[in-house]
């Protein structure tokens, strides 16, 4: 294997790199299945630049996690097309072979999975799940790769290294099998850190343990990180911009406070009101997003998330809104947004029309619309 | 009282110092004092197999007619047949062609068959259904009959054609546990995770895949070596194996029924029998020990 040439790639160095670490260029993926095509991704665009960190939200099926391995490039061979560019320090991923892209695996974009129960190998020790790419990929022998393991055990805070190298994935907790996960997708020092949901498995206490170390790694190694998750709490105070993903697309994309401070996208809005709060009273109803995500096999015409939406009118069934601009870097894709004359309007009548959504979202009866004096039907 | 305290203590401090050395996990249970007493059989009979030239054993052929069925003796530990030979030296060299049919095929049905399968498990795809479709029609044929049908053609029977000729009737079923194993296996996440840190597809195979793979497959090539060793004895007993006066244990105890030999010196069935059973019960045993073995990896989570 080692006689096997390996194709010469040249990256240039973190420091001297100009330009986005990450560009995403109107990326499609789409499974062909029995029951039709399913856009899972659908013309998707970014740039991330180093040392930055992206969230990626969205519910179960929008598409978050095949985005990531679009990116990648991680993709089953069969049934899937995917088109659009992902540039990553200036080369295109998308048009590499397979040897060009297993030299940027790893060493260049590396990725935390989502369950560490099922992504770390069950029969193979954790030492030489850290040290096999050390050795094989960044050409340490058997001493300096194991230092290095040790080293990078310590650096994600796992207790006696020495030890737990030796361990089986069984023998750790959750939380020390994805800090595992972490050290092995750390190990040859990527320059971007694909984190697919990370903390989903592990419970609260340590999913901020996992999430911090995530940052502190981030931040130490300058590593660009796109982080998803489907827990718009998670990336509300560790990333730098988000975007929030809709059946397959980006609905709405901003740097971090702006999103919080200026929300624009009904979805968004609607994903910040079911997170629960700490200050509500208790048997405070959670606000769930009534209705499910699209079927992503189904032909798309309008807005995809007009059946769900408080805001729907239309104009919005008909016809899809393009990606809009609201200043610096924030751009959403709604006919009627959150906060305009033009949002608060089409609310309102919705309210009138006794849209259930809308109902819903306002907290309005449908006894006190009915009951309106004059007749007509108006919010009480 | 004083030492359950300790003991506590000593549990506790492991947690919360870091870097404290504390007992390795406690989980290795082993394979078991059953699963080593029949692996050693296995052995013992093995070596006994390989060492027979050198061992202080009479000639196998060498009739003794002044010693015609004698039962078990100084002279003859276990006897001799009726035309004086030592059953004991017999048993041990016809146990030579056992082993030898039981072991060979198999092994080679595993690198072959097993080899495939992994491959045909983990790419799929054309390849992937031709080498299915071709198991199948193989495993269609019932394999005595097959063997049989093939030897009348194939004259005459040597030790070599019979290898071969069991070669094939057991690498389509390994071929099809492994492909089974690897599909199951393949899919997972941690392949994927291993594709992401850069490994080649050699690389997933042998070092990914193949460790939870292979005591499937390990398991079931053990029943398959005492599958061998019966279909070996049948064989022999119709006369279909290896060609006397080579002793192998189907020919013994084809030779301890015939000609009233059943009555007049039982022994001469009876040693290659229960040679076979000890063999057999041993071989059974190790498999599914081993089966459990590696099945309790997934209870445990």
């Amino acid at each position: 294997m080692s006689l096997r040439r390996r194709p010469q790639l040249s990256f240039p160095d973190v420091a001297s790199l100009e330009g986005p670490l990450l560009e995403v260029e109107d990326l499609h993926t789409s499974f062909r299945t029995a029951r039709g095509v399913v856009r899972a991704v659908d013309g998707v665009s970014f740039t991330l630049a180093r040392g930055r960190t992206l969230g990626v939200v969205g519910e179960s099926g929008s598409g978050k996690t095949v985005l990531g391995r679009s990116i990648m490039g991680l993709l089953p061979g069969a049934n899937v097309e995917r088109s659009g560019t992902v540039r990553f320090s200036g080369h295109d991923l998308t048009a590499m072979s397979l040897a060009e892209l297993r030299e940027v695996w790893g060493m260049q974009v590396a990725m935390v999975f989502q369950d560490p129960m099922t992504a770390l190998n069950p029969v193979v020790r954790v030492g030489r799940q850290i040290t096999e790419s050390l050795r094989l990929r960044a050409g340490l022998d058997r001493k300096g790769a194991q230092e290095t393991a040790v080293a990078l055990m310590q650096s994600v805070g796992i207790p006696d290294p020495v030890r737990r190298l030796r361990s089986y994935p069984h023998e750790l907790s959750g939380g020390m099998r994805q800090r595992v996960m972490i050290a092995i997708s750390l190990a040859c020092g990527p320059k971007l850190l694909l984190a697919d949901e990370p903390t989903t498995g592990l419970d609260v206490t340590v999913q901020a343990q996992i999430l911090d170390l995530l940052a502190t790694q981030q931040r130490e190694r300058h590593m660009g990180m796109i982080l998803v998750t489907h827990d718009l709490g998670v990336v509300a105070n560790r990333t730098d911009d988000i975007a929030v993903m809709y059946a397959g697309r980006i609905v709405e994309r901003a740097p971090t406070v702006e999103l919080f401070a200026h929300t624009r996208m009904p979805y968004t809005e609607a994903l910040m009101r079911s997170i629960p709060r700490i200050a509500d009273p208790s048997h405070t109803r959670l606000r769930a997003i009534p209705g499910r995500p699209p079927d992503l096999a189904a032909e798309a015409q309008g807005c995809r998330f007009a059946p769900r939406c408080p805001y729907v009118q239309d104009r919005c069934r008909a016809e899809e809104p393009p990606l809009r601009t609201a200043g610096q870097d924030h751009v959403f894709r709604c006919w009627y947004p959150v906060g305009s004359p033009e949002g608060a309007d089409a609310l309102a009548r919705n309210v009138t029309a006794m849209v259930p959504a809308a109902l819903a979202f306002t907290g309005t009866r449908v006894r006190d619309v009915a009951v309106a004096p004059d007749g007509a039907r108006a919010p009480a | 009282m004083v030492a359950a305290d300790a003991g506590t203590e000593s549990v506790l401090a492991i947690e919360a110092i870091p870097g404290a050395t504390g007992a390795a996990p406690s989980r290795r249970t082993g394979l078991g004092a059953l699963f080593w007493v029949c692996a050693g059989w296995v052995a013992l009979m093995a070596l006994l197999a390989i060492l027979a030239g050198v061992l202080p054993l009479k000639a196998p052929n060498f009739q003794d007619y002044s010693a015609v069925n004698v039962g078990p003796s100084v002279h003859h530990l276990l006897g001799t047949d009726d035309l004086g030979r030592d059953l004991l030296a017999r048993i041990i060299y016809g146990s030579r062609v056992s082993l030898v049919i039981g072991f060979a095929p198999v092994a080679i049905g595993l690198a072959v068959g097993g080899s495939l399968g992994l491959l045909a498990g983990y790419r799929g795809g054309v390849a992937d259904s031709l080498l299915n479709a071709l198991s199948f029609v193989i495993l269609a044929f019932p394999a005595l009959l097959a063997i049989m049908v093939i030897e009348r053609f194939w004259q005459p029977i040597s030790l070599l054609k019979l290898i071969v000729l069991f070669a094939i009737v057991a690498a389509p079923q390994l071929f099809r546990v492994m492909r089974a194993t690897t599909l199951s296996y393949a899919g997972r996440e941690f392949v994927v995770a291993a594709r992401a840190t850069g490994a080649t597809t050699r690389r997933i195979l042998l070092r990914e895949l193949l460790p939870n793979t292979l005591p499937a497959a390990a398991s079931f090539a053990l029943i398959g070596v005492a599958i061998a060793i019966v279909l070996e004895g049948a064989l022999a007993f119709l006369g279909l194996s290896v060609s006397l006066p080579t002793s192998s244990l189907g020919n013994i105890i084809n030779a301890g029924v015939n000609n009233d030999n059943l009555t007049l010196n039982p022994y001469i069935a009876l040693w290659p029998s229960l040679y076979i059973f000890l063999l057999l019960t041993a071989l059974n045993l190790m498999a599914d020990r081993l089966r459990s073995y590696f099945d309790i990896r997934e209870v445990k989570l």
